[in-house]
C-alpha cells in the first residue's frame, strides 16, 4: 500500500512538474539564405501549463548605437497550420517585441511580432525557424525571416553579422538620431 | 403638403378599420409590418439634395480654400501599372536604403533588405512570395517594401486634396494630400504625395503624415513602361498563382528600355 502510493505521489510530482516546466532559450537570428546572422538576438523563458507563456528580451548588446541592451518581449505558444502559407509552420512561440521603440529611442509607432520556433531548424529548404511581421497603420506586413542559431552574435564562430531583424536604418542615420551633430 | 396630409387621413383610416375589425392575428402582423416599414424610413441616410444640417455641411467642406483642391479618383500609382525604379526608404522611420522595384500590372518585385532574397507581392490577392538561393517560400501579408502599393483594396475610399506644387531633386511635382479609409483599415491612414509632371504625374516622393513624418519613400530612376517579364517569374516549386520558369535560381534584374527616364 505505502508503495502504491509512493509511486502516485511520485507520478503527480512528475506530471505537475512536466505541466509547469520551464524552458530557458537563447538563439540567434540568421537571415533567409542562411548566410548572415543579425546582431540582436532573443532570450527568452517558457512556462505555465503545457509552456504556454513566452518572456524575455530582444537583446540589442552588439548592436550598434543601440541606446538601450534589449527590448522586451512577451508571447504565447501557437500552432502554426501549413495552410496559413507563413514562413515557419508546426508549433513554435509568437510574441510581440518592443525592439522598434527600443531601437530607435523614441515611439515609433511601429509594432514588431515574431513567430518563433524554439530550436534550430536545418538550413534548408521550407524550413525557416523565424518570421518578422510589421504594424502599421493597423495593418501587418512580412518583414524578414530566417532561420535560427544557437551561435550568438559576435561569439566565436557565428557569421558574419547584419545590422538587426528589423533591418531599419542606416547606421549613419542612427548616430546622427542618437548624437545630433551640432 | 396637400397630398401628405390626404396620404396621412387615409392611412389612419386604414389603420382604424384592420385594428377594430380584424382578427387578432391579422392586427398584430399589419401592425408589425407597418412599425417595420415606420422604422426603416427614419433610419434611412438622408440624401445629399435634402436641405438638412449634413447637406449643407457637405456644401461647406468642398469651399476649401484657392490652394487646395479636393479630388476623387484612385490612388496615385493607379496609373502606372508597368514601371522600374530604385526605392529609397520605406514605412520604417530614417529608413535610407535603395532598393530596386518593379512593377508588372498586380505584381511588384521588391529588393530584400540584405539582397539574398526577392519578394513578389501579388496586388490582387496580397500574397508574398519571397525568392533565394534556397528556394521559394510565400506569406500571406504584403511584404513591408509593398506599401503604399498595397494600399489601395476593395471597400476602401481615397480621398485626394492638391496642396500646391514643390520641386523635388529637380522635378517640379504637384502635391496632394490622400486619405485612405474604410474597409478593413481600422484607422484612416494619411499620406503626401509628390507626383512629378514630367514624369506624367509618377509619385516621387511619399511620406506618412504620421508621428514623427520622418516615414519617406522617394523613388528616383523611374522608368515607364513594362518591365522584363523574366523579373516576375516564380521558380516551379513556388506555389501559387505566379508565371512559371523552369530553372530555381532568382532571376537576374534587367531594366527595361526608358519610355521615360527621372534622374
Amino acid at each position: 500500500m505505502k508503495l502504491k502510493s509512493l509511486a502516485i505521489i511520485m507520478l503527480l510530482v512528475l506530471g505537475c512538474g512536466a505541466a509547469f516546466a520551464q524552458g530557458s532559450y537563447s538563439f540567434g537570428f540568421l537571415s533567409s539564405s542562411g548566410v548572415n546572422e543579425y546582431c540582436n538576438y532573443e532570450a527568452f523563458t517558457t512556462g505555465g501549463h503545457g509552456n504556454f507563456y513566452l518572456q524575455g528580451y530582444d537583446v540589442l548588446t552588439a548592436c550598434p548605437y543601440s541606446p538601450v541592451p534589449g527590448a522586451a518581449i512577451n508571447g504565447f505558444a501557437i500552432n502554426v497550420p501549413i495552410s496559413a502559407f507563413a514562413p515557419i509552420h508546426g508549433k513554435g512561440f509568437v510574441y510581440s517585441d518592443q525592439i522598434y521603440d527600443a531601437y530607435y529611442g523614441s515611439w515609433t509607432q511601429l509594432q514588431w511580432t515574431v513567430l518563433t520556433k524554439s530550436a534550430p531548424t536545418a538550413l534548408r529548404f521550407g524550413n525557416y525557424a523565424w518570421a518578422g511581421y510589421v504594424g502599421f497603420f493597423g495593418y501587418e506586413f512580412l518583414g524578414n525571416f530566417g532561420f535560427l542559431t544557437t551561435t550568438l552574435p559576435g561569439q566565436a564562430n557565428s557569421k558574419p553579422t547584419l545590422k538587426t531583424t528589423i533591418n531599419t536604418t542606416a547606421i549613419h542615420n542612427l548616430r546622427t538620431s542618437h548624437h545630433p551633430q551640432k | 403638403m396637400a397630398m401628405l396630409i390626404h396620404g396621412v387621413a387615409i392611412f389612419l383610416v386604414f389603420l382604424h378599420r384592420i385594428v377594430f375589425t380584424r382578427s387578432p392575428m391579422i392586427r398584430w402582423i399589419v401592425f408589425l409590418l407597418l412599425t417595420g416599414c415606420m422604422a426603416a424610413q427614419t433610419g434611412s441616410p438622408p440624401t445629399q439634395n435634402q436641405n438638412t444640417p449634413q447637406g449643407q455641411a457637405a456644401e461647406q467642406t468642398s469651399a476649401a480654400p484657392e490652394a487646395t483642391t479636393a479630388t476623387a479618383g484612385g490612388f496615385p500609382f493607379d496609373p502606372f501599372p508597368e514601371f522600374s525604379a530604385i526605392m529609397v526608404g520605406s514605412v520604417m522611420p530614417g529608413d535610407d536604403r535603395e532598393a530596386h522595384i518593379y512593377r508588372s500590372g498586380h505584381l511588384l518585385r521588391t529588393q530584400g533588405t540584405e539582397g539574398f532574397v526577392y519578394y513578389l507581392t501579388d496586388l490582387t490577392s496580397f500574397q508574398t512570395y519571397a525568392i533565394n538561393s534556397l528556394g521559394c517560400t510565400s506569406d500571406s501579408h504584403v511584404y513591408f517594401r509593398a506599401f503604399p502599393f498595397s494600399s489601395n483594396r476593395p471597400k476602401r475610399k481615397i480621398e485626394r486634396v492638391k496642396t500646391g506644387t514643390e520641386s523635388v531633386d529637380g522635378h517640379m511635382c504637384q502635391v496632394e494630400e490622400v486619405t485612405v479609409s474604410g474597409g478593413d483599415l481600422t484607422m484612416p491612414m494619411r499620406l503626401k504625395f509628390w507626383e512629378a509632371e514630367d514624369l506624367h504625374g509618377f509619385p516621387i516622393k511619399v511620406q506618412v503624415l504620421k508621428g514623427n513624418g520622418r516615414n519617406i519613400i522617394q523613388y528616383k530612376d523611374v522608368v515607364l513602361g513594362p518591365p522584363d517579364p523574366t523579373l516576375f517569374m516564380r521558380p516551379k516549386l513556388c506555389k501559387g498563382g505566379l508565371p512559371h520558369r523552369e530553372d530555381q535560381a532568382p532571376a537576374k534584374k534587367k531594366r527595361a528600355h526608358p519610355a521615360t527616364k527621372s534622374r
